[in-house]
């Protein structure tokens, strides 16, 4: 069984609550599912926003189809004009009069919990489901808002019952599945990787990682912070670290522009901290509530000068759970920044997930907590791998100096009389950290040789893997970016017969960058107008 | 903290010296700070110095403590999240007027009325030191510097106004000429529970010809010897619009304007809500019991 249901209607009309309530019947219910919202920058308005879910008895990465799908439920006359004709079986007022059933329990805005039910209807799913979920929600709210609810959900399930046979019967599958944003699953992956300190100012599509912190971080002992700017964010955070606590920004594009100068200075001042970016269409204010992979080129290089850091992409919501564990782990062994790159079509999509406590190890690199003599201390100590025991605040001896300045050994500023040899092993010393670093990079999930061979990062590989299942190409999916791994991945590329990398941008940053390390792209297959690729345009484009 | 006894100014001396022009008001700032310390006990391990870009960023580095010579403005950023990571290091943050009230003048507000506990000295030279004498945001109207040939036609920000607006529970200025003076008022915001700004005079002798120590000399009074009361609000409100608002040219106060113990500080508050420990007193990884509520919830 593979089902895909748009929900439509204006926004701030409750579709959100509406795809996000039934996308956790299906998981309760022990399928696999993945819900897409699109909608726009405003609050209330633009009536044809939706929530696509797709359930699936069978393991899925992405939203699936965009131009045609198995129901659409319209909400208003907007959206039924808009997807009328990319739908198998529709819901709407005319085939079942939600909003008067509604109105007549009370409350219009439960028209909703009326379409849930005539949803449920054709696709031969026991209404007591609905009505856990309806319980689950409003429970605490309070017992009647439930039941008036429930009296919708039975009225227009009778009401449906006659305008509708069932199409599909989707009963309990298995054990209850976890699901999540790709923001919750960052952020609740970063709690679990031992981050005790986040701040972070509000930007599409990264306020959702503050938001869950805000509310579950206090209960793992996570300082959340939502100071005066980016700015502010990224610097407190580098205190944070440097202080001794495992800590993390988030932001978008935008905001990350205003970062750049700290990012450099926590690369100089060898201090652990990671930063996700989720990107949305740019450049300035841009697409806001739209998805784009047009930020790799800055999280290459953001900062002035030249300095160690590393960026991961997780390439599915569930290694979105994972890879902050990576990201802090190797903020902390090698001491730079990290950039964790992640997007709209990331932070906002729901997964069913594998949550493993288990998976997450924490390794910290080389602290030094025992007093040491000061005297002897060298903060910097130049070291064969470049990484240097760092003192944290409080330990008798480890005094020192952390300063942005270009410095020696014990982080003494030099830049007061031209010293270039102390200069040149300084740099060298942080430059020789992204060859260890490079050690430590997964090469790309290569499946398939043979004939083509489509390449993605980050979060394109959703749809890929989705459509590779379909059609058996070659894929190659990154999500270490920087450094490149040293592996033989770039022969086993180009043995492939076409090498097509696909990705949400204009310029093919991607396929510019694998081209410069020898990869014989052979096309680029390339979208930047706020979606991310879905599978039957793979099918035509590829 | 624990106190130990019979600490020296000097102990919290490195082998380096400064690296100063002769005469410039930041060794008075530097000698205070080392002073306050020194009869509070502090141990060096326990303090934090956070500064920005400027000469008297460059402070940190004279000082045997832990630090850190951030980037222009951010200091106090910078301090806050030290801070609200490990409260019971004591963290000190110093710069210039450009640094803390031109470029990073907005985390000051922002951490005044957070009330972070941070004791935050500002060496007030009303110039930028070292990028050789441009206008800075304490500039008085009407001075000639590097990029004010005509006199400067910029008003002066008033920074202890601005701080008493935001909230801030400790709001001083010292005089890096009256090193005695200076370090107890340090020593004081040292032991505050909150945000306490010092504001320094505090001279620029290659880039200012103007307020130099002289032209101080001849106008600071002191706050303590006038009968001011720096429990009351707005009395402290009108003492800091004195100078260089209402008064530029005439009698400048100097000493404690301002202190309210009463209000907790932000890091005080993280731990509440935190339930009782500090970010770097938690475990690092979460419970199994919290785990398991976050996946009912
Ligand atoms: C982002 C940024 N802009 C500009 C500078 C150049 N810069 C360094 S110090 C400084 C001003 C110094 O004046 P002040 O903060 O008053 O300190 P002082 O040198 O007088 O002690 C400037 C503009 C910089 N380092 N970074
Ligand atoms: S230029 Fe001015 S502020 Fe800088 S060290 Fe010299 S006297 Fe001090």
């Amino acid at each position: 069984m593979d089902l895909t249901i748009r929900i439509s209607g204006a926004q701030g009309e409750g579709v959100e609550t509406t795809g996000r309530s039934l996308a956790s019947v299906f998981a309760r219910l022990g399928y696999h599912v993945f819900g897409y919202r699109q909608y726009g920058s405003i609050i209330k308005g633009n009536p044809t926003m939706f929530y696509q879910i797709r359930v699936s008895d069978r393991k899925i990465y992405s939203h699936g189809r965009w131009r045609s799908f198995d129901v659409l439920v319209a909400l208003n006359d907007a959206a039924l004009a808009a997807y009328r004709g990319s739908a198998r079986f529709v819901i709407s007022e005319r085939e079942v009069p939600m909003s008067e059933i509604a109105a007549k329990h009370g409350n219009r805005i439960m028209r909703n919990t009326a379409a849930l039910a005539a949803l449920a209807v054709l696709i031969g799913l026991d209404p007591r489901y609905l009505e856990e979920q309806i319980r689950r929600e409003f429970g605490e709210r309070g017992e009647k808002i439930a039941e008036a609810n429930i009296a919708v959900l039975e009225d227009a399930y009778a009401a449906a019952s006659g305008r509708f046979s069932p199409a599909a019967s989707v009963g309990k599958l298995g054990e209850p599945r976890v699901l999540m944003s790709g923001a919750e699953a960052l952020a609740l992956g970063s709690v679990m990787s031992g981050m005790k300190f986040y701040a972070a100012y509000p930007m599409t599509p990264a306020s959702p990682i503050l938001h869950w912190l805000a509310e579950w971080g206090p209960k793992f002992g996570v300082a959340v912070v939502q100071p005066e700017d980016e700015i502010a964010a990224i610097n407190m955070a580098i205190g944070a670290a440097y202080a001794g606590v495992r800590a993390a920004t988030g932001t978008s594009g935008g905001g990350f522009d205003l970062m750049h100068e700290a990012f450099g200075l926590a690369a100089m001042i060898e201090t652990p901290v990671v930063v996700f970016l989720a990107q949305r269409g740019g450049p300035s204010t841009g697409l806001p509530t739209e998805t784009e992979q047009s930020d790799f080129f800055m999280a290459l290089s953001p900062a002035h000068g030249e300095y160690p850091h590393a960026v991961i992409a997780p390439r599915w919501i569930e290694e979105g759970l994972y890879a902050p564990a990576k990201a802090f782990n190797i903020a902390e062994k090698y001491q730079v920044p990290v950039i964790v790159l992640v997007d709209l079509y990331f932070t906002e999509s729901l997964s069913t997930v594998e949550f493993d406590p288990a998976r997450f190890r924490i390794e910290r690199g080389e602290l030094v907590k025992a007093p040491v003599v000061w005297e002897e201390y060298k903060r910097y100590k130049i070291t064969a791998s470049g990484v240097s025991p760092r003192a944290l605040p409080g330990t008798p001896g480890g005094m020192h100096i952390a300063t942005s300045d270009e410095h020696d050994e014990r982080g003494d500023v030099i830049t007061e009389r031209h010293v270039p040899e102390v200069r040149k092993a300084m740099h060298e010393k942080r430059m020789r950290k992204l060859v260890k670093i490079a050690e430590e990079m997964e090469p790309p999930l290569i499946q398939g040789d043979g004939g083509v061979a489509a390449v993605a990062w980050g979060s394109t590989s959703m749809p890929l893997l989705d459509y590779a299942e379909e059609a058996g190409i070659g894929l190659a999916l990154f999500r270490d970016l920087y450094p490149l791994p040293r592996d033989s991945w770039v022969e086993r590329l180009n043995s492939a017969k076409e090498v097509v990398v696909v990705e949400v941008n204009y310029r093919g940053q991607f396929a510019d960058y694998l081209s410069a390390r020898g990869v014989k792209v052979s096309r680029r297959v390339l979208k930047w107008w706020g979606e991310p690729f879905s599978v039957d345009e793979l099918r035509e484009w590829l | 903290m624990k106190v130990e006894v019979s600490r020296k100014p000097l102990d919290y001396a490195v082998n380096r010296p400064p690296i100063w022009c002769p005469g410039c008001g930041d060794y008075g700032i530097l000698e205070a700070l080392r002073r306050a310390l020194a009869e509070l006990g502090v141990p060096n391990e326990e303090v934090v110095v956070v500064s920005g870009i400027g000469c008297s960023s460059q402070l940190p580095h004279f000082m045997k403590t832990y630090g850190i010579h951030g980037i222009h403005g951010r200091a106090v950023a910078i301090a806050t999240g030290v801070k609200i990571a490990n409260p019971r290091l004591k963290v000190v943050v110093v710069g210039g007027d450009g640094d803390g009230y031109g470029i990073g003048l907005n985390h000051m507000i922002h951490a005044a009325r957070r009330n972070v506990g941070l004791t935050y000295l500002v060496s007030n030279n009303q110039v930028y030191g070292l990028t050789t004498g441009q206008m800075s945001p304490t500039t008085l109207k009407g001075v000639k510097t590097k990029t004010t040939p005509f006199g400067s036609l910029d008003e002066p920000v008033n920074p202890l106004a601005l701080a008493l607006a935001a909230g801030a529970t400790y709001v001083a200025r010292g005089f890096s000429g009256d090193v005695a003076h200076l370090a107890k008022l340090i020593k004081d915001a040292l032991m505050h529970r909150g945000f306490a700004l010092v504001d320094v005079l505090s001279p620029c002798v290659t880039f200012n010809r103007v307020n130099t120590y002289d032209w101080f000399r001849a106008r600071v009074y002191k706050l303590e010897e006038a009968g001011h009361d720096p429990g009351d609000y707005f009395q402290a409100y009108r003492k800091a619009l004195e100078w260089p608002t209402l008064d530029p040219v005439g009698r400048i106060p100097i000493g404690l304007f301002y202190r309210n113990e009463d209000k907790p500080a932000y890091e005080e508050e993280v731990v509440k809500l935190l339930g009782g420990k500090a970010p770097i007193e938690a475990d690092l990884q979460p419970s199994a019991e919290a785990v398991a509520a976050l996946l009912k919830g």
